[in-house]
Parts: structure tokens; sequence; C-alpha cells
């Protein structure tokens, strides 16, 4: 069979990723990081009065330190496979990705 | 090239299988399974030498015979420079041929064997074969901690670790012909579509078996692929019907039936041991089946050439099996 | 009033991220990779500072932050030290999320194992 011909014979039989549900997911999952990374630059301003530069550095590494911990505890990567983009694009993605090429 | 045989059973087989694989509909079927991915050793590819040492063990034990009663070791796996088997051999220490055809390796390895029996240069032979999910993802995709998102067509390799034992013995099933496969590549490049890209390969090696062996679909009462997986076996059944206008009845897919609700396992399951554990636990029921063939499908790739965004080659190995009354 | 803001933006961002995964051949790498440039791109022109200013945690979270970190800490060093500046400061305000993520990285691996 030529080429092009299989490519539509593939095409026809291959199903669709649900695009709408994912979208909405990822926009739930990244909205609640997102308010949750605030919480935690409220918390470290207002309970150790620092500034906000250092609160957001401090915001950050405790992210990643969490991306790291859940990554390891084994559950973490369901779910990011749950929440695709919603927990890959925030801070966590990364620290997971750098966590499981560590173990 | 189909091979014709007067003389060679596949006597005995042993399937040991994983966790996810404990749960699915062929559990009955496994003489052992376990339930976590190290079986006791420190790393998973040890895991998987220990996978197929324990299989030659049981499929020994059932047929009553040691390993000086072996004359060739043949095996196969996914791991680099086939570790799992090479490993395995260096405690089995008899002559040992090292293969590779992906998950097309067990029945690979069949036809090896049947060919030596035949040609009477070896009276006994034992094919072994395995893989291991940990193993092979690290391997072929991301860390396994990775929780990157996979598409619906993604096949799941199975943890599992099968043997067989072929000789001029008249028991289990005989060896009727086999058809060696020939490398068929149609431009797919995408890795997590393995159905696709393996299912041409299992049509060609199906439609020379038929013409070589002057058999027709309805001659089987069984034909089984190996991990062409949900959409791969809808991919074949049209490409046969298109292409060389067969109609595909009485046809299964491995990857189809090991897994019952694993959600990682979006489109079934994959690796050398998907088809020999659903086929030769199948086969070891008292089933109704007569005549059966098997088709194993492998995938040809090492994770440097889909980086070079090449397509993938496949392969398709046919043997068939006569359940001996 | 900033929770709302910060969950808003965050999840805009997400959500564009998986739309750029669904409709795209490219790999998670490669969305991560196009956003931390993104978010170097945007503070060109101060306006991710402005982003930060509204929603506060939400833009601080995505990696975009991260873009836009390394763009400020490199025109901080262009600052200080003329054109080397560039080179000399760009990891500076960075350096605390990475050498976070290798230091609990490596620490983790040594207590932990991989499962499944």
């Amino acid at each position: 069979m030529e080429k092009s011909r299989y490519k539509d014979l593939v095409k026809k039989n291959t199903p669709k990723e649900d695009r709408l549900t994912n979208g909405v997911i990822a926009f739930l999952t990244g909205g609640l990081m997102g308010a949750f990374g605030e919480f935690l630059l409220q918390m470290y301003s207002y309970f150790f009065s620092m500034p906000t530069k250092e609160a957001s550095v401090f915001m950050i590494v405790t992210l990643i330190g969490i991306g790291c911990l859940l990554t390891c505890l084994g559950f973490f990567d369901k779910w990011v496979h749950f929440a695709r983009c919603g927990l890959i694009i925030p801070i966590t993605g990364f620290a997971h990705s750098m966590q499981s090429a560590a173990l | 090239m189909t091979f014709f045989y007067k003389d060679v059973y596949l006597n005995e087989t042993a399937r040991i299988a994983g966790p996810y694989e404990k749960n699915g509909p062929m559990a009955n079927t496994f003489d052992k399974t376990y339930s976590d991915f190290y079986f006791g050793r420190d790393t998973w590819e040890q895991a998987e030498v220990k996978l197929m040492e324990e299989s030659t063990e049981i499929v020994l034990k059932k047929m009553k015979k040691t390993k000086q009663d072996l004359d060739v070791h043949i095996s196969g796996d996914l791991l680099n420079q086939l570790v799992a088997s090479n490993y395995a051999a260096r405690t089995l220490a008899i002559p040992y041929f090292g293969i590779y055809s992906a998950c097309a390796t067990s029945v690979e390895g069949l036809i090896l064997a049947a060919n030596m029996i035949e040609a009477k240069q070896v009276k006994t032979a034992l094919c072994t074969t395995s893989s291991h999910n940990n193993a092979a993802e690290k391997q072929f995709r991301y860390p396994v901690e990775y929780g990157g998102p996979k598409r619906k067509t993604t096949t799941f390799t199975v943890t599992g670790g099968t043997a067989a034992y072929v000789s001029r013995e008249k028991k289990g099933f005989k060896i009727l012909h086999a058809t060696l496969g020939r490398v068929i590549d149609l431009g797919v490049k995408d890795v997590y579509h393995m159905g696709a890209v393996m299912a041409p390969a299992a049509a060609d090696t199906l439609y020379r078996h038929l013409q070589n062996t002057k058999t027709k679909i309805s001659d089987y009462d069984l034909i089984m692929t190996g991990d062409l997986g949900k959409y791969g076996k809808q991919i074949l059944i049209e490409y046969m019907a298109s292409e060389y206008g067969i109609t595909l009845t009485n046809y299964e897919d491995a990857a189809c039936l090991i897994y019952r609700d694993v959600k990682e396992a979006y489109a079934g399951g994959s690796g050398p041991a998907c088809l020999p554990l659903v086929a030769y636990g199948l086969l070891s029921k008292k089933q109704s089946y007569k005549k059966v063939l098997l088709i194993a499908t492998g995938a040809l790739m090492n994770s440097s050439m889909t980086n070079q965004k090449l397509s993938i080659p496949a392969i398709a190995h046919a043997i068939s099996l006569e359940v001996l009354s | 009033m900033n929770y709302l803001h910060a969950f808003l933006f965050a999840g805009f961002v997400c959500l564009l991220g998986q739309i750029i995964l669904d409709n795209t051949k490219l790999t998670p790498g490669h969305v991560t990779t196009i956003f931390v440039v993104v978010g170097a791109f945007l503070d060109i022109f101060n306006l991710y500072d402005q982003f930060i200013l509204w929603a506060g945690g939400g833009a601080l979270v995505p990696i975009t932050s991260f873009g836009h970190l390394l763009i400020h800490g490199a025109m901080q060093g262009a600052m200080d030290y003329g054109f080397m500046g560039l080179c000399v400061g760009m990891l500076n305000l960075t350096s605390s999320g990475i050498m976070s993520a290798i230091v609990f990285s490596f620490f983790f691996a040594l207590i932990f194992r991989p499962k499944d």
C-alpha cells in the first residue's frame, strides 16, 4: 500500500484526544496552582515579614520542594498525567522532571 | 520465506507476570505472578533477569527435565545489548543464541528452534523472552516517575517472562509451518502509535503465510497478533480487507486481552512477553482450538532514530500450531 | 481580589500550554521551553512586571517567571558590569530555583526509590 493511502487509513482509525476536557482541566488546576502560590507568598510576607522579592524566592523554592517530594512519594506522576499542563507549566513541572530523572 | 515442519513440537510453556497483568483477564493462566516491580532484586533490569531465570526453571520442572537435557537456548528481550537474556543465559550456561526483533522475538525464537530441530542439528531447544514495564520505559521513553501526558494510542509494556520447550517429543502442540517476516516501513513516525507502525508488517507476513501454505483464514480456529493494540487491530482488519480482499475472522490481538481497567494502558499491552503470555496461556487451558496462527509483531527502532525524525520499521513473524489431541 | 487574579492568570497560561500540547506534535519539554522564552520576551518591555503586580503569585508560579527572572538578572548585570554583565547576571535571580531543584532532587533520590 502506498504511504499516503496508509496514512489516511491510520488517521481514520486513530481516536481524537479530548481537547476540551484537557483544556478545562489544565485551566482549573493551573489556576489553583497560581492561587496556591499567591497564598504562599502572602503567608511568607505576613508571618515572616519579608519583602515581596524575598518571599517570591521562598515561594518558588517551596513549590520546587513540594514537587520533588510528591514525585518521590510515587503518586505525583498520576496527578501530572491527569492535570497535564496544569501541573507541567508551573514550577512543579520543572521540579518533577528533575526529580524523576534523578530517581 | 515459509518453513514446513514434519516432526517438531512445542511441548510446554511457562508464564510469569507482573502486578498489572495479575489483575487482568489472563491471570488464572499464569504459573506465577508478582505484586511489585522489583521481585526481590535491586533494580528493574535485574528483576527482568529473574523473570527469565524463573520461567526457565518452571518449564524444566513441568517437563521433568534438567538443563543438561537442553541443547540450545534462544532468547531475546527489549533491553540494550539483550542484557536480561545474557545474564539469564549465564545462569543456564548452555549454548546460547541472543536474538532481537523487539516484540516479535518470541516467534523468531520458535522459528529458529524449530528449524534447527527439523534439520536434526539439535534435539531440544529452550526459547525464552521477557519484558519489564519500568526497564523498557526508562530506556525508550521517559523516567518512570515522570507523568507526562500520553496519547490514547499509547501501549503499555507488559511485565512478564515466558519460556517454551521445543523438541521432537510428541507432546503439546505440533508446529506446522512458520513464515519469516520482512521489515516493512510505511512511514509512521509516531512512537506512541505502535499499532499503526506494526500493522502493515503483520498484514504482509499473514498474506505471505496464507499464500505459501495454501491455507485460508477459515482454516484457523484462532489468529492472534502480538501487540497491535485496540487501534492497530482495527487498522489491520481494514488493511487486510482493502489491500488483499481478506476478511479476518476468529481474530484476536494479545494486547487487547492482557489488561483489565489499567488506566495507563490506553490501547493495550506491548512488549516481547505480551503475545506469549496471552497465547501460551490460552493454549494451556483446554480450549476448542485445533489450529492456531500466531503472528508476533515488533517495532525496530530506538530513541536515537526516532529523535532523528526517521520513520519506524516493523517486522512480523508467523507460526502455526496444531493442538495434539 | 489578588487570589482571583492569580487563579485567572495561571489558569490561562496553563490553558495556552495545553492547547499547544494537544494541537501540535510538540512534547511537554518543548512547551515548557517555549514558555520560558515567552516569559523572557515579555520582560523586555517590563510587561511581565505588570503581570506580577496584577496577578502576584499567579504570575510567579508558571515557568514563564523563570524567563522573566533570567532577563531581569541579565539586565541588572548589564547595568552593573556593562556588556559582559549580561552573562554575569543572568542566573543571579534564578539561582535559588535551580539550586533548590538540584539539591532536593539529589537528596531525595538518595532516600527514595522509583516505584512505578
